[in-house]
C-alpha cells in the first residue's frame, strides 16, 4: 500500500535506520532509538499528515512495527 | 489611597483573548478599570470573554495574526475607533510538541509567524502615530520553555526565548517613545493548551512535568496577575524585563 510506505519511511526516519530498511514485523522495543520522545514524534508525525490524533497509550501498547501501521490504518 | 495597578480610563488589546492566559488577562484588565479590545479568529468564543468582563467600552476585534502584513493597518484601524492604546498584550500562541527527527519547516514556520513573527509586528504597529499613548505598556508571553530545556518542544521553545530577546532591543528602542516593553515567562497553566499537550503524553509524561512545578500547574489567572502588574504604573520602571511566573519550574 503505498501510504504505509511513507508512514514506514516516517518510522525510519523517526527511529533513525536507513530508509527500506525496516521490517513490518520488526519488534519496536528491539530498535535502539525507539524511545518516549519516538511515541511524541510518531503521534506528531500521524496529526500532521493524517489529521489523526491517536493517544499514547495506544501506541505504547503497540509490539511491532505493523502494529503501528496497523493503529493508523485503523484509526483513520 | 491610589492603586498602582489602577487602569481607569485606559484601552489594552489582547491577543488570545478567547482562551487560557489571553481570556483570564481580559477579565482581570477589565476589573482593573481598562476597556479591553479582545482579539482572536473566533467571534462565538470572543464575545463569550466579553461577556463575562466589568465595566464596558470593550471591543471584539475578530483578525488572524498569522497576516503579519496586516497587522499595522488593522491597529490603525482600531486605534481610529478606541484613540491611542496604553498597552498591547500578546498572548495568543501555539505549543507543538514535536521532536526534532519530526520538524518540518513548515512546522517551525507556523510556530514562529504566530508566536514571534505576530509579536514583533504588533510592537511595529503599536508604535505608529496615534495608535499608542506615552506611558504605554508591551506585555509578550513567553514560557519557560525558552529558558529552561525539555525534549520534544525546541520550535515552540526556540518562539518563546525569541520573545525575551525582541522584548529587550525593543525596550532599548522605544524607551525614548515611553513605551515599556516586557515578558511574563509562565510554566504550566490550566486550560486548553495543557489538555492538548496532555492528551500528547504518557501519564508518567505528564507527571514528570508536573513534577517540575513545586507549587503545581498553575491558574491563567496567576499570570494575568504579572501581565497586570507589567502594564499598569506599578511597572512603570519595568522595562526589557522577563518576569518568571511559573510556580518554581526554573528555581530547580
Amino acid at each position: 500500500m503505498a501510504d504505509n510506505s511513507k508512514l514506514l519511511s516516517a518510522i525510519c526516519e523517526l527511529v533513525e535506520v536507513p530508509a527500506g530498511t525496516l521490517d513490518a514485523a520488526a519488534k519496536l522495543d528491539e530498535l535502539e532509538n525507539w524511545n518516549s520522545l519516538s511515541v511524541l514524534g510518531f503521534l506528531a508525525y500521524v496529526d500532521e499528515n493524517y489529521g489523526v490524533a491517536l493517544s499514547p497509550e495506544k501506541i505504547t501498547a503497540c509490539k511491532t512495527v505493523d502494529d503501528l501501521l496497523n493503529l493508523v490504518a485503523q484509526s483513520k | 489611597m491610589s492603586n498602582p495597578l489602577d487602569l481607569s480610563g485606559r484601552s489594552v488589546l489582547v491577543t488570545g483573548a478567547s482562551s487560557g492566559i489571553g481570556r483570564e488577562t481580559c477579565a482581570l484588565l477589565s476589573t482593573l478599570g481598562a476597556r479591553v479590545v479582545l482579539v482572536g479568529r473566533d467571534r462565538a468564543r470572543l464575545e463569550a470573554t466579553w461577556r463575562a468582563l466589568t465595566g464596558e467600552g470593550h471591543v471584539v476585534e475578530v483578525f488572524d495574526l498569522t497576516n503579519l502584513d496586516e497587522i499595522p493597518k488593522w491597529l490603525q484601524g482600531i486605534t481610529a475607533v478606541t484613540g491611542p492604546l496604553r498597552g498591547v498584550v500578546h498572548a495568543a500562541g501555539m505549543h507543538a510538541a514535536v521532536p526534532a527527527a519530526m520538524l518540518t519547516p513548515q512546522k517551525l514556520e507556523q510556530v514562529l509567524r504566530i508566536n514571534v513573527g505576530a509579536a514583533a509586528m504588533l510592537a511595529r504597529a503599536f508604535r505608529q502615530r496615534n495608535c499608542s499613548a506615552p506611558d504605554s505598556s508591551i506585555v509578550f508571553v513567553s514560557s519557560v520553555a525558552g529558558i529552561a530545556g525539555s525534549a520534544g518542544i525546541s520550535a515552540y521553545a526556540a518562539s518563546k526565548a525569541a520573545l525575551i530577546g525582541l522584548a529587550r532591543a525593543l525596550a532599548m528602542e522605544f524607551a525614548p517613545l515611553r513605551i515599556r516593553v516586557n515578558c511574563v515567562v509562565p510554566g504550566w497553566v490550566q486550560g486548553e493548551m495543557l489538555e492538548r499537550f496532555r492528551a500528547q503524553l504518557t501519564p508518567q509524561q505528564f507527571q514528570a512535568i508536573e513534577a517540575m512545578h513545586p507549587l503545581g500547574i498553575g491558574k491563567p489567572g496567576d499570570v494575568a496577575n504579572g501581565i497586570a502588574f507589567l502594564l499598569a504604573d506599578s511597572g512603570g520602571w519595568i522595562t526589557g524585563s522577563a518576569l518568571i511566573v511559573d510556580g518554581g519550574y526554573t528555581a530547580h
